[in-house]
């Protein structure tokens, strides 16, 4: 494990990976675009979500604006976008701009930098293969992204553009003059989505086979860190849950563009077209959209908690408090996760007896949820903390997502729900998610796993100055949307002052929105961070963070193939400080005997 | 120093969150307008609320406080000594799933019953059964009311002497009424926020929804699902009557509507 | 077992032993289980929740026999698959092509069985979107398509020109008036029909008729054709409705070759329903099907140069087709049957 020389790898054992290419020079567009390597495309998924990211934010920007700014002139952009109607933004464009803020951030974002950016790279790296079980497969799955993103970007250039929310329920997303000007637009919204689901289940399939089946020697179930696990469970839940959601976006197409009555009910008269026949059911698609996206939401959780409990267990330089209690909590959410869809249903007209059993549901996902939040804390407990970028964000992850948590308690209980479904309080509870905890996380990986992306650090004051920035943003932006949704203020308002009970919400509006363009502002440091350190970062050794998984055994960046021989691995990821050990306080997965483990360091 | 600083930041913000939380009410952020429900659901349902933000309350508070405890205990440990070596504790793990556990089972079953009154048929009050007052039919985008004639029952099908109205549902005070909710075109919701009702209309379906204003006047009546671009303009409002002007008030309309210019009485 | 390893262990092996591709297939084959879930499943609550679904064959036009000779069809090719894949590790390629052939062949056999019964709906415009559910849609339906021939047919006497569709017909008109009493023959029928169409749209739009008359027996003697076409229009309108019109139309032999495109009318209840969930379900089924006839023909392109190394993709494959074949057989009876 001391040599240096980039030898090729022997992965003679295993079998019908089709590593054509390895140790031949490769022209640019076979290694960077068209690579099959799994680095690579962890990469390109990371700088497509990253470029993703800022477009939705700007949506989101644009989205405050005019609730801070009813109807004045934004500022830069007005001339460019907004002449048609003297800078303003139109409800018509305020309905397109929340619909595809969400959509992009979930479905483009979120979602491809967890399991497409980091899955991509470390699942290989982590369980000691040399790469994916199927590369090809691996880059196509890259490749039907951007269908995808060209479908959205397209529909937006049809008048009016998609129009439905990023939940698209019918009729407003079956009917053709439900919502003016969105005809084709909401047919492309509903290809891109389909697109998605491709790519993300050839992505799955794909993980599943290279956890089930490529681990290096010695790496058994229980021996894997919870990254892995996170991403193993998460891959189940995207191959299951996806493909009904594939089923039922064709089956929205089929109702705009063929005639079909899924879900549309007969005598509908829609903006004073000629009454629709059928007989469809509406709830029908909110059935089906909530049964893949409440699991969606643990999928764009899930790794991210896998990831935290590695970094964490890492900075602290201690165990992973509970580890099997942790992967049993993981497993639970998942399960779980499938029986409660009809939490976002409870006054959707369906069933009220239903409601009862999926609130039952819903709140004991709280339970496994606990599990975590407690085992972070103990595992923070008694360690020997560094106060680093990695570790102060993976600890707003675990703050943010308690709050975010605790919110959905109050919308799971039923009765509650009555009165806060559909305002910010919602919005409140999945920013604190996905922005709070989620997003954080990601800041923490990419600052973790940079080093071994591109062998340099990343800065570690400007990424502090990045954390504490978005930190008070986040927070001024997302924390008083509790105060709005119980003040009830409904969601998807392009001008709640219209009404005279939420006149008095206009300052803390502004307030929420200055806030968010600090939080805007600050991503520009990440951006200078990530794309500056690729010229100016230190040099990273092999292993920056004394940590033990396998991916800091591989050099930085490890070469195509990945390990110079293959790892073995003896014993789990988590032994920090371990009182057999006396020279270092970490002891990496492949190192058997004590004495033979100082080389590993040098690199 | 640093270490302090670092410390001072990530926990001063649970702070800041308790204290705008608690001064929430004397700033006009809590509940719209009086802050007090306008109907006796709507109490039982801040009284929930209450509850549910009293654990939560509790639980953030408390894990907010392990959480800064054990960075700082963490942070402080001498550079020498290591991170103390444990894989985890079983009694630890077992209270920590009981303990949330039962609390999170109260919660579950404790909400039951108003939900069960709001919208279980079986449970639903006797009056609100009886008083069938108007059929609501949301459209794109506004809210159009159907009144049976004084002294009818509402029918499905509409009547030749049914009474309409645009925006304004008018209702007795002081008793649970029925409204017949249903939509023209897209999916819509009728939310009462003062009263904090709300029920999604949903095309095909006709919908009872029931509620009971406990004091005369005039409520907000808004539009909680996304209806298409004007979803944000669709609102309207509740006027609740003094229960014996309310019959009045029906005739009247009546006669407003059916007077064709040559006074019939 | 950490002991036991020493300098370089012989490691054992991590994983399930099976090759990659054949997991992957599995695991595949669970994605598409859900999607089938989520098909199967909606059409169960879409089902349930309409009452009246149609169920009679008469009506639908499903045809249960083609459906169960398809069952038969892919249970024989899901066999030769088997027998391919037994072959190809026995090393005996010509049987492993001539059996992939074979089940290439029943695929298409199912194709066509199912393309025969796509036209059988096709041909009484069982289509999503085009079904009346009721008597009054089903008599605009009638009109509609009737004044559609009759236009067609103006048009196809005066093909040429851009002009409207009322300016040729004053044409035609005129024509007639011109040629007098030696009109030709085709032109007097045109008129004759044009009027009936007429007569009938208007008889529909003031209301004045129902769909299949006043005489409640209509319903029982079914055929047509005999029985109903009354001496006049009027009386057969009067007598069976408007598809006693119909039928009156189409005793005329003169209009046969103009009311193609005329259905039969008859309503019925979730009809627009049924439909979809038929169309969709069955062409997702069949898309499937097209899918692993590529599939084998990827086998068979190889021709010669079939190596017993196709072992894994043959059983591959082979999967998938049993997988296709397995969701047929749970469709059959609950799309066919129930
Ligand atoms: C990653 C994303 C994510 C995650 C993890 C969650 C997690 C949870 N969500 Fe959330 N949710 C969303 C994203 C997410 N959600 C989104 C995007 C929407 C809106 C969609 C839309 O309409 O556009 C939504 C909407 C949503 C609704 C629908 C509201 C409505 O429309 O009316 C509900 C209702 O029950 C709900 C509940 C929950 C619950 C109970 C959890 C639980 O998993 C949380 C569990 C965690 C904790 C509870 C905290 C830790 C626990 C403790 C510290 C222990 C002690 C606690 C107690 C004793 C109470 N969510
Ligand atoms: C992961 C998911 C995610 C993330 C990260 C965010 C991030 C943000 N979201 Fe969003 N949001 C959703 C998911 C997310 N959101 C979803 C699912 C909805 C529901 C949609 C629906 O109702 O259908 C929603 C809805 C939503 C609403 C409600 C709209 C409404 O209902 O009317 C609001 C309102 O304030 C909002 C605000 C924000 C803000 C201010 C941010 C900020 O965090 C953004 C911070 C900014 C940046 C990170 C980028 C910085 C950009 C620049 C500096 C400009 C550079 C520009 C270019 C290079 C082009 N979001
Ligand atoms: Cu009506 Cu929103
Ligand atoms: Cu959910």
């Amino acid at each position: 494990m001391t040599s240096e020389t980039p030898a090729h790898p022997d992965h003679s054992t295993d079998e019908t990976h089709s590593h054509q290419a390895h140790g031949h020079r490769q022209s640019f567009i076979t290694k960077y675009i068209f690579s099959t390597d799994h680095k690579v495309i962890g990469i390109q998924f990371l700088f497509t979500t990253i470029f993703l990211l800022l477009i939705g934010g700007a949506f989101a920007l644009a989205i405050r604006w005019q609730l801070a700014f009813p109807n004045t002139q934004m500022p830069f952009v007005n001339k460019a976008f907004f002449e048609a109607s003297g800078g303003q933004i139109t409800p018509e464009f305020y309905t397109m701009l929340f619909t595809m803020h969400g959509t992009v951030m979930v479905f483009l974002v979120i979602i491809p930098i967890l399991a497409g950016a980091f899955g991509n790279f470390l699942i290989p790296l982590m369980i000691g293969a040399p790469d994916m079980a199927f590369p090809k497969l691996n880059m196509m799955s890259y490749w039907f992204m951007w269908p995808a993103v060209a479908c959205f970007g397209l529909s937006l250039f049809y008048e009016g553009g998609p129009a439905a929310g990023w939940t698209s329920y019918p009729i407003l997303a079956a009917l053709y003059d439900a919502a003016p000007g969105s005809g084709f637009a909401q047919t492309l919204w509903l290809m891109g989505i389909t697109f998605v689901g491709v790519s993300s289940m050839m992505g799955s399939v794909n993980y599943m086979t290279t956890i089930i089946n490529m681990r290096s020697p010695g790496m058994t179930f229980f021996r894997m860190p919870l990254t892995i696990w996170a991403m193993f469970i998460t891959a189940i839940l995207q191959a299951f849950a996806l493909p009904v959601l594939t089923a039922a976006g064709l089956m929205l197409i089929a109702d705009r563009e063929f005639g079909t009555c899924f879900f549309v009910p007969a005598g509908i008269t829609v903006n004073d077209a000629e009454p629709t026949v059928g007989g469809g059911q509406p709830l029908l698609w909110q059935h089906l959209f909530w049964f893949y996206s409440h699991p969606a939401v643990y999928i764009m959780l899930l790794p991210a908690m896998g990831m935290i409990s590695d970094m964490l267990s890492c900075m602290c330089r201690k165990p992973i408090f509970g580890y099997r209690p942790m992967i049993y909590s993981m497993s639970a959410i998942a399960g779980l996760g499938f029986i409660v869809w009809g939490h976002h249903m409870f006054i959707s007209g369906m069933n009220p007896a239903l409601g009862m059993t999926f609130m039952v549901a819903t709140i004991m996902i709280a339970l496994p949820s606990a599990i975590k939040v407690f085992n972070w804390i103990g595992t923070i407990w008694g360690g020997h903390i560094e106060f680093n970028t990695v570790t102060l964000n993976s600890i707003a992850f675990v703050s943010m997502f308690i709050v975010g948590g605790l919110s959905g308690i109050f919308m799971a209980a039923v009765p509650v729900d009555i009165y806060i479904h559909d305002t910010y309080f919602i919005v409140a509870h999945f920013h604190y998610i996905l922005f709070g905890a989620t997003l954080f996380g990601i800041f923490a990986c990419i600052q973790f796993w940079y080093p071994k992306m591109f062998g340099r650090m990343m800065s570690e004051p400007l990424g502090k100055l990045h954390f504490v920035l978005t930190f008070i943003g986040m927070n001024g932006t997302f924390f008083p949307m509790h105060m709005l949704g119980i003040a009830g203020m409904p969601r998807r308002y392009a001008n709640p002052y219209l009404h005279e009970y939420l006149e008095h919400l206009l300052p803390l509006n502004q307030f929420m929105t200055y806030s968010a363009i600090l939080m805007g502002a600050a991503q520009i440091l990440l951006l200078i961070n990530v794309f500056g350190s690729l010229i100016w970062g230190k040099k990273a050794p092999r292993n920056p963070w004394n940590s033990n998984g396998l991916e800091w055994v591989a050099p930085s960046p490890p070469p195509h193939g990945n390990f110079e021989e293959i790892p073995l691995v003896y014993r789990g990821p988590y032994e920090y400080s371990s009182p057999e050990r006396t020279d270092q306080d970490y002891w990496p997965q492949t190192e058997h005997e004590i004495v033979s483990s100082s080389s590993t360091t040098t690199a | 120093m640093k270490r302090l600083w670092w410390i001072f930041f990530l926990m001063i913000w649970p702070v800041l969150a308790v204290i705008v939380s608690l001064l929430t009410p004397q700033l006009q952020w809590g509940f719209p307008l009086s802050g007090q429900s306008d109907s006796p659901l709507g109490g039982e349902i801040d009284h929930l609320f209450y509850l549910i933000l009293i654990i939560t309350g509790v639980v953030f508070v408390g894990t907010h406080i392990a959480l800064g405890y054990v960075i700082w205990t963490a942070s402080n440990r001498p550079g020498d000594r290591r991170a103390w070596y444990t894989h985890g504790n079983h009694k630890l793990e077992m209270t920590w799933t009981i303990i949330p556990g039962l609390i999170l089972l109260f919660l579950a079953f404790y909400q039951m019953r108003t939900w069960a009154e709001f919208r279980m048929e079986e449970a639903y009050p006797e009056a609100a059964k009886q008083n069938i007052v108007a059929e609501v039919n949301a459209r794109q985008f506004e809210w159009r009311i159907r009144y049976p004639a004084p002294g009818k029952e509402l029918q499905r099908k509409p009547q030749l002497d049914d009474m309409y109205g645009v925006n304004e549902l008018h209702v007795p005070a002081g008793s649970p009424v029925t409204i017949h909710l249903r939509t023209i075109d897209v999916q819509h919701s009728f939310f009462l926020p003062t009263m904090r009702i709300k029920q999604d209309a949903v095309p095909g379906l006709v919908i009872p929804v029931w509620f009971e204003a406990s004091e005369p006047g005039e409520y907000p009546l808004v539009c909680a699902e996304l209806c298409g671009w004007g979803h944000y303009k669709m609102g309207a409002k509740v006027v609740a009557h003094p229960p014996e002007e309310f019959d009045e008030f029906m005739k009247k309309m009546h006669q407003a509507q059916f007077n064709d210019g040559f006074a019939a009485e | 077992m950490e002991s036991s390893v020493a300098e370089h262990p012989a490691p054992p092996r991590m994983g399930l032993p099976i090759p990659n591709s054949k997991l992957a297939m599995w695991l595949f084959l669970g994605t598409e289980i859900m999607f089938f879930t989520g098909l199967i499943g909606s059409y169960i609550v879409l089902r349930f929740g309409s009452p009246g679904w149609p169920t009679d064959p008469e009506v639908t036009h499903i045809n249960v026999f083609a459906g169960g000779v398809n069952t038969f069809v892919l249970i024989c090719s899901s066999f030769l698959v088997v027998l391919a894949h037994d072959s190809i590790q026995r090393n005996n390629i010509r049987r492993t092509q001539l059996s992939l052939l074979g089940a290439l062949l029943l695929g298409c056999l199912f194709l066509g069985i199912k393309s025969v019964e796509y036209k059988g709906k096709f041909d009484h415009d069982i289509i999503p979107g085009h079904i009346a559910e009721n008597d009054a849609a089903a008599m605009l339906k009638v009109t509609n398509e009737l004044q559609a021939a009759a236009d067609a047919w103006t048009n196809q006497i005066m093909p040429e020109g851009e002009d409207s569709i009322f300016k040729k017909r004053t044409l035609v008109q005129q024509k007639l008036t011109e040629a007098g009493d030696n009109a030709p023959a085709d032109l007097v029928a045109w008129r004759e029909f044009s009027n009936a169409v007429d007569k009938i749209r208007d008889e529909v739009s003031a209301g004045r008729v129902t769909l299949h008359g006043d005489d409640s027996h209509a319903e029982e003697s079914h055929d047509h054709s005999e029985s109903h076409a009354a001496a006049t229009l009027e009386a057969s309108l009067a007598e069976h409705g408007v598809a006693g019109g119909l039928d009156f139309l189409e005793a005329d032999s003169r209009y046969a070759p103009h009311l193609e495109n005329v259905h039969e009318p008859h309503p019925i209840k979730y009809g627009n329903l049924f439909a979809s969930t038929y169309f969709f379900i069955t062409g997702t089924h069949a898309v499937h099907v097209i899918i692993g006839m590529f599939l084998f023909l990827t086998v068979l392109v190889r021709g010669p140069w079939l190596k017993q190394s196709a072992a894994t993709y043959i059983e591959n494959i082979g999967l998938y087709w049993h997988f296709v074949d397995l969701v047929w057989i749970f469709l059959f009876p609950l799309i066919y049957i129930i």
